[in-house]
């Protein structure tokens, strides 16, 4: 096998889809569900089943009520938006470079967004959610440009392990320069916990809204990409003779991947390996064809995120873990699975 | 030979339990050498020290109770200054970097002849700090306030003065507490303080807890815990009412309290509802931790309970940020 | 495998071999320059000479107090920790035959920084001589587990990477989860600090606690450094010399752990020193182990003391964190091997 490569991802292969594209969705949205409630249900005070959906169709403004409509509402809906945004991200990037490691927080573009933000904040004292959001997507774009720049120089070209090396030195830096303006600017933990590993707390709907025109810009290209990608993916020869344009095709989903990581990182900060371990179990579930992937990846990041804040959440009770510091624990097997099976084989 | 050493021991053993009136056998303003026991072992101190750097804000505040200049001392954070309340004693005093990282050499750059901090915040450079004068450490900080008074008269050569000056204190409380009387029983206070994005309960174990113990004023009970803080968070709301509340920011950027404050169950805490939230300053009620900011927050206390008004720059509108 | 990003060394030709004298004279003497310059630097400043006249116990001299009690201290700890990392770089990239092994990208400096940040936490009494050991362990069994996962058949050089960056993740949540949790705020800002890599206010302790396994370890390499050569041929031939291949490489990583370990326990991770050194090192007197190891060690030193002036003076007052100036300094670097294809020395 020559370099570069591999078994593309985002063909659709005879057999290998394990379940039907539509019964692993309907499970999925029925998991959301249940672990909407749940995250509904939990924190400092449990919340019964009957009393969340009172609170929610019934809101009678007790304490109760506004526990689970004012406080965790949000914080469910934020960590299943950012969940979402995160594994498609990831699906798009690993599509577009046809490596299975490709992702927000490994290529540092998570970082550049958080850098960004972290920067605004400590020295310009910017701190709106409205203000953040555009200084996050500014700062991925610039991590990301610089990552595939410098990963597709030289004669070698940008091959899977040239771009985690990049990858790796990039976020790196860029976390070593969060954590030095951290410490510089040593007022709360909270803010070192947001940015050094991502948290849910604080969710708004503020926040969000401020977001989501930038995630829904991301959702609405990656959908319109997925013809063209799902070509790119038998490579770029046969692409082009398929009439696809491959350079505007990357460059788009590149965009899409900026909006999406740099709009989570503004809402959660930079929530590290997300992008890695959904895409690989979408992929396990629902096969490689590009539409059904990409859904199954917003499901299941979605569920994923959701669990992880209520573990943080209730884990070492009344503190709180940051939430990235859970999706690592499940990340990084992930990443180690797929290492020992070879980087050039998806 | 053997005196000097139970003379030491003796020293040692008394030092170590902090109490105040076993130091009266020693003169006034003494000039002889003396040892001084803390924290971190026992130091000599010869006369009054004159050079002190402090490097902590409860040392600052017994420096400038004792009517000590220090010239050099630290930030609470960066860029922000000293507690105005210290007023001019501090004014010329050189900021020798922060709470948690002082400067060593902007301290040895002074030439001090006494440093002052505590044992929880600067035991990693308490060597590099004895060597380059005798450095006093108390265990900790906030909660053990009287005993660390006591520790810091003593190293400043004005034991007598910290004495007297601790009596002034009791005193005063104790005649708050008599004044407010009966009427204690229903102000439960409840103290609330935004840090950054963080917003903290600060229960029993603490500086104001003390003095607020001391006047005799009861807690509500989800803060009636000898504890430090707790976090607020917002499922936590109903834990920061009581029959007053002191609220306090530290820092910028109070993104948590704006959100508690924005939360219905926010509106609905019976301390809300009858507009008994006052805004106190943070810098004396928080950083202070000495005897001078213990009886300032005394008569801010007064003005408040006694008088029913709120202290300066309180407008009554506590969701303003 | 063959990919664009080969990995695989083999020791320079002669020529470098016939230099080897003449560097090591020219970077004895810019280390002990940089030594000296830096003693000289700070709030008060040293001339030179006054320096030197210092440090051979002339009291009287200007500034002799802050030199010696204040910077020195640090400055041999800086020494300690660039030396420390520097060799476990070299012989991790020996072991592995790997260039990009350094102790912070291949899991060893994630295991020991976890296992210090644990013990801290659990057992705040503990004398600071005590750490390394602790560390030790930590880096040991992060790289056992990096060894055993990545040895499949042989060496695959982005394998041992994705590994390591698997541990590395998984390192730095746990030292996230553990700061979490630590109740007092105080101890856990210095424990965020600590993670970026800082040597603020070390002094004797600090180095009479590094130094010991320094004075252990350094020799017992050197006497290793004819298996590492060897081994640099390749297993069958290194078997041919007569080298036991598997036992050498176990005991050179217990050697690699306990050097990373040393200077992480003191120091927090300080990235990038143990994967410059050893590239600057190569080229300046090509692969053969002997000059290497000793020519690494000294650039090492000079690294970390030039990058500790700069982290003690750029902001003064403040100290920001020696981890980000190596991280500023050492990712570009980093970058441009990759840009060159440095790290494709064939």
């Amino acid at each position: 096998m020559i370099a570069g490569p591999s078994t593309p991802i985002g063909t659709a292969q005879a057999g290998e889809r394990a379940l039907p594209g539509p019964v692993v969705l309907g499970l999925g949205a029925a998991a959301l569900a249940v672990v909407a409630v749940a995250g509904l249900m939990l924190g400092a005070s449990t919340v019964s089943a009957t009393g969340v959906v009172s609170a929610l169709t019934a809101f009678d403004g007790s304490a109760e009520d506004v526990t689970v409509v004012d406080v965790r509402l949000p914080r469910v809906v934020v960590a299943a938006v950012v969940g979402a945004s995160l594994g498609v991200a990831g699906a798009l990037m690993q599509a577009i470079t046809r490596n299975p490691l490709a992702e927000p927080s490994l290529l540092g573009v998570s970082w550049g967004a958080a850098l960004a933000a972290v920067g605004a904040q400590v020295v310009a004292g910017i701190g709106t959610a409205a203000a953040l959001v555009p200084v996050a997507i500014g700062g991925a774009a610039i991590a990301g440009l610089l990552i595939v720049v410098l990963a597709a120089s030289g004669r070698a070209g940008l091959t899977p392990e040239r771009l985690i090396v990049a990858g790796a030195a990039v976020s790196g830096l860029l976390a070593a320069l969060v954590q030095g303006l951290l410490v510089l600017d040593s007022e709360s933990l909270e803010v070192a916990r947001r940015w050094l590993a991502g948290s849910l707390t604080g969710a708004s709907w503020n926040a969000l809204g401020a977001a989501a025109p930038y995630l829904a810009a991301g959702t609405v290209l990656s959908a319109g990409l997925v013809r063209p990608l799902s070509a790119l993916a038998l490579g770029d020869d046969v692409a082009r003779g398929l009439g696809v344009r491959t350079g505007l095709v990357k460059g788009a989903a590149a965009v899409a991947v900026v909006a999406l990581a740099g709009g989570s990182v503004a809402l959660a900060g930079p929530i590290l390996l997300v992008g890695l371990a959904v895409p690989h179990a979408a992929r396990v579930l629902v096969g490689r064809d590009l539409a059904p992937l990409l859904m199954a990846c917003a499901v299941l990041g979605a569920v994923l995120l959701i669990v992880s804040d209520i573990v943080a959440r209730i884990a070492v009770a009344p503190e709180e873990l940051p939430v990235g510091v859970m999706t690592a624990l499940v990340g990084a097997p992930v990443l180690l699975h797929i290492a020992r099976r070879g980087v050039t084989s998806a | 030979m053997i005196g000097l050493l139970v003379a030491a021991a003796t020293a040692l053993a008394i030092g170590a339990c902090g109490e105040d009136d076993t130091t009266s056998t020693q003169p006034q303003g003494d000039t002889q050498p003396r040892r001084v026991a803390h924290a971190m072992g026992t130091s000599q101190i010869t006369g009054t020290p004159e050079r002190v750097v402090v490097l902590d804000t409860g040392e600052l505040d017994s420096a400038v109770a004792l009517g000590v200049k220090p010239v050099g001392a630290v930030e609470p954070i960066a860029a922000a200054g000293f507690p105005a309340y210290l007023g001019e004693t501090v004014k010329d005093a050189k900021i020798v970097g922060t709470i948690e990282q002082p400067n060593i050499e902007a301290i040895a750059a002074l030439k001090p002849d006494l440093i002052l901090s505590s044992k929880l915040r600067h035991e990693a450079i308490y060597d590099q700090l004895s060597r380059i004068a005798p450095t006093v450490f108390t265990e900790e900080v906030g909660v053990t306030w009287k005993k660390n008074f006591a520790l810091h008269g003593r190293a400043l050569g004005k034991a007598d003065e910290a004495r007297r000056l601790q009596t002034e204190y009791e005193t005063k409380a104790d005649d708050l507490g008599k004044e407010l009387g009966a009427k204690r029983a229903r102000t439960a206070v409840s103290v609330v303080r935004s840090v950054g994005d963080e917003v903290r309960i600060y229960e029993k174990a603490n500086f104001l807890g003390t003095i607020l113990e001391d006047v005799g004023l009861p807690r509500p009970p989800a803060q009636d815990n000898a504890e430090f803080t707790s976090t607020a968070t917002d499922e936590r709301i109903p834990a920061l009412d009581g029959d007053v509340m002191f609220l306090s920011r530290f820092g910028d950027d109070h993104r948590l309290l704006g959100r508690l404050q924005k939360n219905r169950l926010w509106s609905q805490l019976g301390v809300v509802r009858a507009k008994r939230v006052y805004e106190v300053p943070d810098e004396l009620w928080f950083l202070g931790i000495g005897n001078l900011a213990a009886r300032r927050i005394l008569d801010g206390l007064r003005t408040i309970l006694v008088k029913g008004q709120r202290l300066p720059g309180d407008d009554g509108n506590p969701a303003a940020a | 495998m063959i990919s664009g990003l080969r990995l695989r060394l083999l020791p320079a030709p002669a020529p470098g071999a016939a230099r080897t004298p003449l560097v090591l004279v020219a970077t004895s003497l810019v280390g002990t320059a940089a030594f000296i310059v830096t003693l000289g630097l700070g709030e008060v400043s040293v001339a030179p000479i006054d320096v030197v006249r210092a440090l051979f116990g002339q009291a009287d001299a200007d500034g002799a107090f802050v030199v010696t009690e204040l910077r020195l201290p640090r400055a041999l700890v800086a020494c300690c920790v660039g030396a420390g990392l520097a060799a476990a770089g070299v012989v991790l990239q020996g072991l592995t035959r790997n260039a990009l092994a350094a102790p912070e990208l291949v899991g060893v400096s994630a295991g020991a920084h976890a296992a210090a940040v644990v013990v801290i936490v659990l057992l705040p009494d503990l004398p600071i001589s005590a750490l390394p050991a602790c560390a030790f362990a930590g880096a040991l069994a992060t790289s056992g587990l990096v060894y055993g996962l990545s040895w499949r058949r042989g060496t695959s050089g982005s394998r041992l990477l994705l590994v390591g960056i698997s541990v590395t993740t998984v390192g730095y949540a746990v030292v996230l989860g553990v700061v979490s949790t630590v109740e007092d705020l105080i101890h856990a800002s210095q424990l965020v600090t600590f993670m970026a890599g800082s040597i603020y206010g070390r002094g004797w302790s600090e180095f009479g606690a590094a130094a010991p396994w320094l004075a252990v370890l350094l020799p017992l390499v050197a006497l290793s450094i004819r298996e590492l050569d060897a081994l640099a041929l390749g297993d069958p031939v290194a078997r041919g010399l007569g080298v036991r291949v598997e036992a050498a490489r176990l005991r050179l990583l217990v050697l690699a752990a306990g050097l990373a370990g040393s200077a992480v326990a003191v120091a927090g991770p300080v990235g990038f020193v143990g994967l410059m050194s050893p590239h600057i090192a190569r080229r300046l007197v090509g692969g053969a182990h002997g000059p290497l190891l000793a020519t690494s060690v000294l650039i090492g030193a000079t690294i970390m003391l030039l990058s500790d002036a700069l982290a003690r003076l750029a902001f003064a007052p403040i100290d920001i964190p020696v981890g980000v100036v190596t991280a500023i300094v050492g990712a570009p670097y980093l970058l441009w091997l990759l840009v060159r294809g440095r790290t494709n020395p064939e």
